[in-house]
This record gives structure tokens, sequence and C-alpha cells, in this order.
């Protein structure tokens, strides 16, 4: 069906009612972060970015638009794994006996629909809860530098609204390292199994975006409640090809349809919205709409009320496609994308010499890693205070560190060539091996936000032409012991 | 243990083993047995090195002694191996002790006698030549693994 | 006062109502502590509720030294005996040395067990190759989590199956790991030779690298495994050795180390190439990839 931004408004609404934190896209302190949003209003309406190899700028682009910008520097992957979280708490206490160890802590593990579970609005969301006691805490309070808004809240029940489908891949391969493996992360799984995810389609392309080529964008079939694609109608409004792909989100929908009928517009066949531009009250804009696209050449939809609520919304559901194929075509165009067998290159090449060269531009700050939606690793350190209370936090921690190898006091990993190397060939090759897929979906961030500029496609294709020259992919570099 | 002749006593130590039938006649002449009370030393360091000991059985210890410490084992050789290469070169002096840890039973080649068959021979020559390069290329590396000092990164606090 | 139950560490996918938080450790007192050299120590630790967790050989657990931090030490007891946890610690780091400072009644978190552990498979008689031999090949602190092999390899000894074969390797005499134990396990059967690197006139055994005791080793090395641990560089070569014996790749187990914060495949500081090693190893056949990242430098 289409719908149009008031409907999203309504959907937010929901969202809220239902006990969700809504979380998106903010335009804040001159960048799109993902924060709380209460409607669409606090979305980064007529911005977009400019991004390309160690470059990020935004601009305004059409009024009125929603999603016409393409990723922003944070990641939904914060929300799950926070930066820096406290583990467990230890209690200050000289005689170790006596010391109170923390109560373990109740995993719920229930992946029902929190709408299913939720039964009316002021019930809010009780699924995935921590019992801790004071010596224990999880908490996400440390989230601060992604979301400084956070400590006012820790509800586990998230609702990321308008987060791109290479970001809906990139929880996906999270989840394979924190949830599906032996050992769940708990703090995880609370949040991720009862995650509401509506999807916005990418229209564009920025320079540093190669999603099509890893399969994670910018179109998204699946792994979504709900999935919109923001177009331009004739008449210069944007509206919204809404898909449903859940049960969860087939309830939301629901939910919306009839707060937008109990407060009597939408369905009103007696509102005609203007057709200027000014966007006053009365205007149709402002009125959730929403109108169900029948067969394919029938462009008659089913509630011809619903459709007068806005001319904008005249479409054929074989219009709408065409013309999101055709968004999603020109978004594919624009970018150049990561050479197909870059994990066959990258296993048969570790001692090319391009990361030495790499090496030699990289200065190992671990930018990339910090932006990766995907990079997962962590330190684990102990903090103590004078009394003898402990607390052992996990943080993000990057590979690009020269501890990060350590082993026994010394790194492994010496030289940042090496240090590259891993990086690179952890999420394009290694990946698959720990977990059956790409560790990248192509969002780009570790493009755009290095601050040398390094490109992992160029690189790669550095590779790939050494490999072609050659004849097959063998490369330089002894393969023998040393 | 019968006694064998010596050129079938030699081509079952895996230094000579799989010589051709001529080489190892030629080098039993030079062969016999010999045998130490543990404790005994096979070579002493300084004396004339005119001996090469194919070691049959027992482990022999290759010393070299330190006013400071007293006698330092720097390696010991066992069944199988060989002791001794100053033979090969002049002056012809040990540079370090031998001494017998068991009891052990060697089969003592006399090195003139190896380096006269060999000067006269040199398909003998390269032959024993490239199997005493191996043994010493193997203890070379395990001197050089040693010198790693592999399981010596504990700090002593 | 301790108020909470030690729960065992859950393996499945789905985390269970009440399951413990994987990161958090359970309380152990040390209940015995034995002085091994001037940098081992081992400890032997009695959960304080709910019973001692059981491990296979080769596997891990998570100690903490409350204060200080968590590392990753191999369990060194007998995975039969249902005594205290034992572990044999070294003292390279602050986390190990505050480990092995700890006296008598201190108390240790514990997380575990994790890895894979030595593949025992090879003896305990798949399809008639029960009779294999097993050379047990150690360096230095690398014997403590080989000790549960050998004492389980020594149990099936008694049963019939083949030769045990350890070689030992370490700096000097007073280095050497579970001396007096040595000479038990000889008593078992197993035929066990220590060499090390430096000695003086004192020591009656051998001197040099623990690769010169693989060429006169009683083992048929192509009926034979092999389980290895020690410095990596230690094991590069024995497995090499082994391989020259005739042994094949495949029968030739390496135990891996490399920083482990989290010991469950989260926190990714074990990462060897395609390798997670607390979670696909520490144990690892030569054969395979591992032979070439094992060359490659600096991976």
């Amino acid at each position: 069906m289409v719908v149009n931004r008031a409907f999203l408004d309504a959907l937010v609404a929901a969202l809220l009612e239902y006990g969700y934190r809504v979380l998106g896209p903010v335009f804040q302190n001159g960048s799109i972060v993902i924060d709380d949003l209460t409607s669409t209003a606090d979305m980064p309406v007529g911005w977009t970015d400019e991004q390309s190899p160690g470059n990020y700028r935004l601009c305004h682009s059409a009024d009125g638009q929603l999603f016409g910008w393409t990723v922003s520097p944070a990641s939904p992957k914060a929300l799950l794994f926070p930066p820096r979280v406290t583990v467990w708490q230890r209690g200050a206490g000289r005689d170790d006996f006596s010391v109170p160890f923390a109560q373990p802590v109740a995993i719920t593990g229930a992946t029902k629909s929190a709408i299913s579970t939720v039964s009316k609005p002021q019930s809010t969301g009780s699924t995935g809860k921590v019992l801790s006691d004071t010596e224990l805490t999880f908490s996400a309070s440390g989230t601060t530098h992604f979301n400084p808004r956070s400590n006012r809240d820790d509800r586990h029940l998230l609702a990321l609204v308008g987060i791109r489908p290479c970001e809906a891949a990139a929880l996906e391969i999270n989840d394979a390292v924190f949830m599906k493996g032996s050992f769940p992360d708990p703090f995880y799984c609370e949040r991720r199994s009862d995650m509401f995810l509506l999807v916005a389609e990418c229209a564009s392309s920025n320079a540093s975006c190669f999603c099509d080529s890893m399969g994670a964008g910018p179109g998204i079939d699946s792994g979504f409640d709900l999935a919109v694609t923001e177009m331009l109608d004739e008449d210069g409004e944007y509206s919204y090809f809404l898909r449903i792909g859940s049960q969860r989100g087939e309830e939301l929908f629901t939910v919306a349809v009839e707060q937008a009928s109990s407060i009597g517009v939408g369905t009103d066949p007696s509102i005609e919205p203007s057709t200027g531009m000014d966007r006053g009250e009365g205007d149709g804009k402002d009125i959730p709409t929403f109108v169900e696209l029948s067969d394919l050449s029938n462009s008659v939809s089913q509630s011809t009320s619903m459709q007068r609520a806005s001319c904008s919304l005249n479409y054929s559901l074989e219009e709408v496609l065409a013309k999101r194929d055709a968004q999603l075509q020109h978004a594919k165009e624009l970018q150049v994308g990561m050479h197909p067998r870059v994990a066959e290159l990258l296993r048969r090449n570790l001692d090319h010499p391009i990361f030495t060269d790499i090496a030699g531009r990289c200065l190992a700050c671990g930018n990339c890693t910090s932006v990766c939606p995907t990079c997962f690793c962590s330190d684990v350190v102990d903090k103590n205070d004078m009394h003898g209370a402990i607390s052992r936090e996990r943080s993000w921690s990057s590979c690009f560190n020269a501890a990060h190898s350590e082993l026994h006091g010394q790194p492994v990993r010496h030289s940042v060539a090496s240090r590259y190397r891993q990086w690179l060939t952890h999420k394009f090759s290694n990946w698959y091996d720990q977990f059956g897929t790409s560790g990248c979906v192509g969002c780009g961030r570790c493009i755009t936000w290095c601050p040398v500029g390094i490109d992992v496609r160029q690189e790669v294709a550095g590779i790939a032409s050494d490999a072609d020259m050659k004849g097959d992919m063998q490369s330089t570099g002894s393969h023998g012991p040393s | 243990m019968r006694d064998l002749p010596m050129d079938v006593l030699i081509s079952r130590h895996p230094l000579l083993a799989g010589l051709p039938n001529d080489i190892l006649l030629l080098l039993a002449g030079c062969a016999r047995n010999v045998p130490f009370h543990a404790g005994t030393l096979l070579l002493s360091e300084g004396d004339t090195a005119d001996t090469f000991y194919l070691i049959r059985r027992g482990r022999v210890g290759i010393e070299v002694h330190d006013p400071r410490r007293g006698r330092v084992v720097v390696e010991t050789v066992g069944p199988g191996s060989v002791v001794g290469w100053s033979w090969l070169f002049p002056p012809y002096r040990w540079h370090f002790d031998a001494r017998a840890i068991d009891e052990v039973g060697t089969i003592a080649l006399d090195g003139a006698c190896l380096r006269t068959k060999a000067e006269a021979d040199p398909v003998v020559g390269y032959e024993l030549m490239k199997r005493l390069s191996n043994v010493l290329l193997e203890r070379l590396q395990a001197t050089r693994v040693r010198l790693l000092d592999l399981y010596g990164d504990g700090k002593v606090s | 006062m301790v108020t909470e139950k030690s729960v065992e560490p859950f393996r499945g996918p789905i985390p269970e109502s009440g399951s413990r938080h994987p990161l958090l450790p359970t309380p152990y007192r040390v209940v015995k502590r034995v002085v091994e050299t001037d940098t081992v120590v081992t400890l032997f630790l009695e959960a304080l509720e709910g019973g001692n967790l059981t491990f296979r050989p080769g596997q891990f657990n998570m100690l903490t030294a409350f204060g200080v931090g968590e590392i990753a030490v191999s369990i060194s007891g007998d995975p039969l005996d249902g005594g205290p946890i034992r572990h044999t610690i070294a003292s390279v780091g602050a986390v190990s040395h505050a480990l092995c400072s700890l006296r008598v009644g201190s108390l240790v978190g514990v997380r575990g067990p994790f890895g894979n552990g030595w593949d025992l498979t090879g003896v305990t008689g798949m399809a008639g190759s029960a009779t294999q031999d097993v050379v047990v090949v150690a360096g230095g602190v690398g014997l403590a989590p080989l000790r549960p092999a050998v004492l389980e390899l020594l149990k099936m000894k008694e049963e019939g199956r083949g030769r045990v074969v350890v070689l030992i390797g370490s700096r000097s005499p007073d280095q050497v790991l579970f001396k007096e134990e040595l000479d038990v396990w000889r008593t078992r059967g197993a035929h066990v030779e220590v060499t090390v690197d430096r000695a003086d006139a004192s020591w009656r055994g051998s001197v040099g690298v623990v690769t010169s005791l693989i060429s006169s080793a009683p083992f048929d090395p192509h009926d034979a495994f092999s389980l290895v641990c020690g410095p990596e560089v230690m094991m590069r070569f024995t497995a090499r050795a082994l391989l020259d014996k005739g042994m094949h790749e495949d029968k030739i187990q390496l135990s891996l180390e490399r920083n482990m914060q989290c010991g469950i495949g989260w926190c990714g500081h074990c990462q060897l190439g395609p390798y997670l090693l607390c979670r696909d190893g520490p144990v690892f056949p030569y054969g395979g990839r591992l032979a070439e990242l094992l060359a490659k430098r600096e991976l």
C-alpha cells in the first residue's frame, strides 16, 4: 500500500503507545545520529548527506523529504552492543567470603511479538527484563557517545524507524555473533528479540556506498517488520510505498489504521486534500492516509474514499513497483562495488605488498572499526574503586590497537600492515569461516570516516588486478614458512 | 650380541644406513666397537681429534668445564646420533668434552682413515659429507631454537 | 554471604530463564596451592556452592583475580577424579601474577569450561584403530593442559590401548613441571623423557630441544597421533619433526594460545585467520589450514 507521512507518524505513535522506545535518524550537532523519535518531524527532514572517502557533509535536499540522506555515522549496533557496558559489579568489602555475589541474570529468551503479548497501550513493554540486584547491573547507561539521551530510559523494547536495508542486514550479521552461537549475549538478545524494524529503502547512494555488491541493499525483501520506499509524486509531495514483513508489522499497521479511523480522518470522504503546496491546518498531508493497492493493472483501489484523501496517492501497484525498481536501479548505478571474489582474493594474498602500502597511509586510528555496523571486538577490563568495589566493563575494541593481539604482554600484530590485513581479511574473508556470511554490508562508513580516505573497494581492486595479471589469483609474497 | 660383520653393524646406524655395500665395506675398515662406562670421557677438550663415534646405545653429554659452574652439559646425544666433528678439520683438536651418561655403546671410526678414503674416492667423500652435513644442520637448527629461549618468558618476581 | 546458586554454564543456543550470564564468574575458593617452579603455581579450586564444574582434557577456564582481571587458564587436573579444579598457572602478566600470589582460602572467579579440548577418539577405539600410539609433546607450561590427557591416556593404556610417549622440553631441570608425578606415569607404563635447554652436571637427563627426543622415541609414526602444547615456535618445529618422521598431519594436534578476553567468541581477540581460538579451538589439527596459518607472520 501507499501511505503518506502522516501515516508514518501514526505508526510511530502506535509504537510509542505500545511501549516501544522508538529510535531513528535524528539531525543533531551537524550530523545524523540515531536517537529517540516521537514523530517524523524529529527526523532529518529535507537533509541529504554527501559522502566520499574521508568526507561527510550534510546539505539541504528537497523540502519534505524524509529519507534524502543515505547512512548516518551511527549504526544500530550500539543499541545492542553498547560502546561501554558494565558487565557485572561487586560491592566493596574486605572479607571475600562475605561478599555477596550477584544474582544470576534472568534471561527471558522470549521472542514473541511484543504487540501480541502486550494487551493494551498503558502496559509498556515488559518482555526481556533484566533481573538484577544492587550487586549486578546490566545497563545501557554507558552508551553516551552514541546516544546522550539514553540515560533516561533503559527500556529494552526497541523500535528502529527509518534504518537502512544495509543496517538491517548488519543486525543479522550481529545476530550470528551475539545471539546464534553457543553463548548468546543476554543484553543483546533481550533487545534484539523484540526489536521492531521499520526499514527505509534507499532511492540514492553516496560515493562510499557499495551495498549492492554485498547483497545488502539498496532494497530490502525480508528481515523487516515494515519497509517503506519514499517516492516523489508528480505534485512534488512524498509518499511511501509500505510493505509488511511480519506478523508484528501487520499488527502495528492495523493499530495505526484504527487510530487513524478513530480520529475520523484519512477515511472520511468529506475531507478533500488541498492541492496547494502549503501545509497548513486542514491540509490533507496531515491526515494519516493509506491506500490499499489492488491488482496490478487496476488503478482503482478498494477504498475510493481513502484514495481521494490524497490525490498524490493515485497509483496502481504496477506503477509503484516500477517506480521502486527505477529508484533502486538508480541507487545501484551510483555505486562502485566490491570485487565479487573478495573473500577468495584475500585468502590467497595474505602476503600481498598492498598491505604494506596501505600501512603507509593508515593511521591505525580505528575509526573504521568504530563506525562499522558489524565490528564486534571488545575489551573486558576490571575497574576498582578505593574501597574495593569492582566493576567489570566491556567496551568496544579495535583490531587496529597493538594490544588487541597481545600475547604475554607483547602484540602479535606489531605492524600496522598486519593489523590492516586482520581487519580487511576478517571482514571480507574470515567472517565466512567464522559465521558463514560476509562481515560487510557495504554501508561505506569505513570509507567515509577514514581520515585518510582509504577505500576498501579500491585496495581490493588493486589486489585483484595483480591477480588478473598473473592469470590466477595467486600473487606475490612468500607462501612458505619464513 | 653375536659378532656381526662390521659392515652390517655400521649399516644399522642411521648415519650410514642405505649406503652401497662397497662403501660400507670400505668404511668398515676404519671401524671398531668401543663401549664406554657411564661417567667416562669419549673425548676431551684440547686432545687430538682422531675419532668419530656412532652412538649405538646410551646417551652422551657434550660438556664444557666452567671454573665457576663446574661441568656444564650443553647438549646430549643419544642412540642413532654421532659424536665428534673436529677430526674433519685441522688442527684436529676437540673443542668440548664428551662423556658417557649411561653405559654407552659406540662404533669408533678412525678419523685419519675416513679422511684418507674420502680424499681418495670423491664419491665416498661426497656421500659421507652429505650425511654429516645433514646431522650438522639438525644440530645447528636445534641450537638456534634453543637460542630463542622459548620457555624463558616467565618473569621471576 | 553468598546468595547465588552455582549453575552449570549453558551451552544451548537460547539462554533459558535463570541461566547464568556467560560473563559472570562463579566463585571458587583456593583449597590448596602448590609451588611448581619459581614462576609456576598450581591452584586447587572448590566451588563455594553447587559442586565443581566438569571438563574434558584440554579445555580451559576463565579465571578472575578479583580487582585485577580475567585470563584464560587451561585445566591441569584429572577430569575423572571429581576433586578440586586444578589450574597450573605461569606468572607472566598482571592477572597471572595475582592468581599465582593467591593463598589458600582466597576467592577466585571461574567461568568455563571452554574450548574443544584434545581429540582422544583415536585411542578410544575408532573402528579397530584402538592400538594407536600417542606421542605427547610438551614445552614448558604446555605440560599443564596435557596432564589431563596423559592421565586419561594412561587409563586407556591400562585397558590395553597403544603406547603412551611423553616428551617434555623445559628451560632447565628446576622448571620441569610435575617432576614427582612423571615417575608415577613411568610406573604406569608411559615412556617419559625430559630434555632441558640448559643444565649443570647434576642433571642426568637430556640436554637439547624437545624435537631431538622424537627421533628415538618408541612409537610407530604411521599409526600414532600426537598432542602438542608449548610455545608456538616449539609447536611448529615439533609438528614438522613429527611429519618428517612419517606421522600424518591430521594426527598432529596443537593447542594454540592467543589473547582471550571472553572465552566464548564475543571479544574477537583470539582470532587466528579463520579461527576464533576460544570457540573453534584451542586444539587444532596441524593439517588443513593450520600449517599455513602458523607460517604467516603477525597473523
